[in-house]
């Protein structure tokens, strides 16, 4: 049967009981809203440094792209700029006999000149540099090395003049430093 | 000073007779005369919890919580009530009033002479008890020091005991030296039947043997120590038996 639990006098233990348990919920509850808005704060912290991060990130990559293009323009216009005259004219006021310019490469890329020169011996080796250098404080013609080579005799027959032993030089220089 | 749980004193009170167990103390039945007026009675067991009460409470030790005492009452004293329950009636304290007027007409009083109590989910029930006896215990409690936490009918007790919450039970019948209860649970509206008598008055005109209500659970409160009875009543163990 149903049970009948009547009594005089108020249980006032439930109270007690539900008014621990209220204010624990209440306390629990306060937490729970505090640790979301501290949580909900810190999410947006992090979303504020991310967005100002990748805002950073664009900015210089577009600013490295920038520089570059920059860059790539001025060094364009720096070559189209370059004067070959300094290189020519010490090239071609070079009159030595037995002093042959065998080959001229200009590397733009990175402004550097190479000339090669064919002479009978090796004293002429100084006799190129000087000429080459000359009217510069600091001279910016280099030696960088010489080979021997057997080729034809020059202006003649192979087989009846017989091969004769050059030696080739090479001096570079910097374009800048002309 | 330290500080102390705070003990139980149980009272049962009928007519003419009460129960009393302090903490892990045998029973102790005492008898008086039935016509002996309530402030005598109240007397009578005052004396004996400040008796109960000086067996386990010694000079060094000093209590701040109060010990609680806790009272059952036979249903010669509160017995209990049927009344309606008028659909649309949800407040408690309208059913209680209801329950005070079926109260009063029952047991031919002024209804301001009585308390009532009632059990908010079970309505159509309700116990009774005079406003003199309640305001007795609670003198009782006052001047022995100690905090009344319950006050309830014996018979409501016994409809919440285990063998009376089994699906098979329907009702109780309590037998108590003063008084004869029975109680029966309908399947519909009204959900109790009651059948109330004071023994002492009408033992002739009632057969309390009556084997027309199946499904009954019958116990019996004796002033003397009993075989403990299987699923009984928690208070007072050793005071039951099948009747």
């Amino acid at each position: 049967m149903r049970p009948l639990r009547i009594d005089f006098v108020d249980d006032q233990k439930w109270r007690v009981i539900w008014f621990i348990t209220g204010t624990l919920l209440a306390l629990m509850l306060v937490a729970y809203q505090f640790w979301a808005y501290q949580n909900a704060q810190r999410q947006n912290e992090l979303r504020q440094e991310l967005e100002s991060l990748q805002a950073e990130g664009l900015a210089q990559v577009s600013g490295q792209a920038l520089d570059k293009r920059r860059a790539h323009a001025l060094a364009m216009a720096k070559l189209l700029q370059t004067d070959y005259n300094k290189v020519f004219q010490t090239l071609e006021t070079l009159k030595q006999p037995g002093i042959r310019l065998r080959q001229l490469q200009i590397d733009a890329t990175s402004r550097k000149v190479r000339v090669e020169y064919e002479f009978e011996n090796l004293d002429q080796i100084s006799v190129i540099s000087g000429h080459l250098n000359s009217g510069y404080t600091n001279p910016p013609w280099q030696f960088e090395g010489s080979s021997v080579s057997s080729s034809p005799s020059l202006g003649g027959n192979f087989a009846a003049m017989g091969d004769q032993r050059t030696t080739r030089g090479t001096w570079s220089c910097a374009i800048d430093a002309l | 000073m330290s500080l102390a749980w705070p003990k139980t004193l149980d009272v049962h009170l009928g007519r003419g007779y009460f129960l009393l167990r302090s903490h892990k103390q045998a029973v102790q039945a005492h008898q008086y005369p039935a016509t002996l007026p309530l402030g005598r009675s109240f007397a009578i067991l005052s004396d004996l919890l400040k008796q109960a009460r000086r067996h386990h409470s010694t000079a060094s030790r000093t209590r701040r919580l109060q010990d609680r005492l806790r009272v059952t009452l036979s249903a010669a004293l509160c017995p209990p009530i049927t009344h309606p329950v008028p659909t649309g009636i949800k407040s408690l304290d309208e059913l209680q009033a209801i329950a005070c007027a079926a109260a009063a007409r029952q047991l031919d009083c002024d209804a301001d002479t009585l308390v009532c109590a009632l059990q908010p989910f079970t309505p159509g029930l309700a116990a009774a008890l005079q406003r003199d006896l309640m305001d007795g215990l609670h003198r009782l409690a006052d001047e022995n020091g100690l905090k009344l936490t319950s006050v309830q009918p014996l018979w409501s007790l016994v409809t919440a005991c285990r063998a009376a919450r089994k699906k098979r039970c329907t009702g109780i019948q309590l037998r108590e030296p003063d008084a004869l209860t029975t109680i029966s649970q309908n399947l519909t509206a009204p959900l109790f039947s009651v059948l109330s008598t004071d023994v002492m008055d009408t033992q002739v005109s009632h057969d309390a043997s009556d084997n027309s209500l199946p499904g009954t659970l019958r116990l019996e409160l004796t002033l003397q120590p009993q075989k403990s009875v299987a699923n009984a009543p928690k208070r007072w163990p050793t005071h039951w038996r099948p009747s």
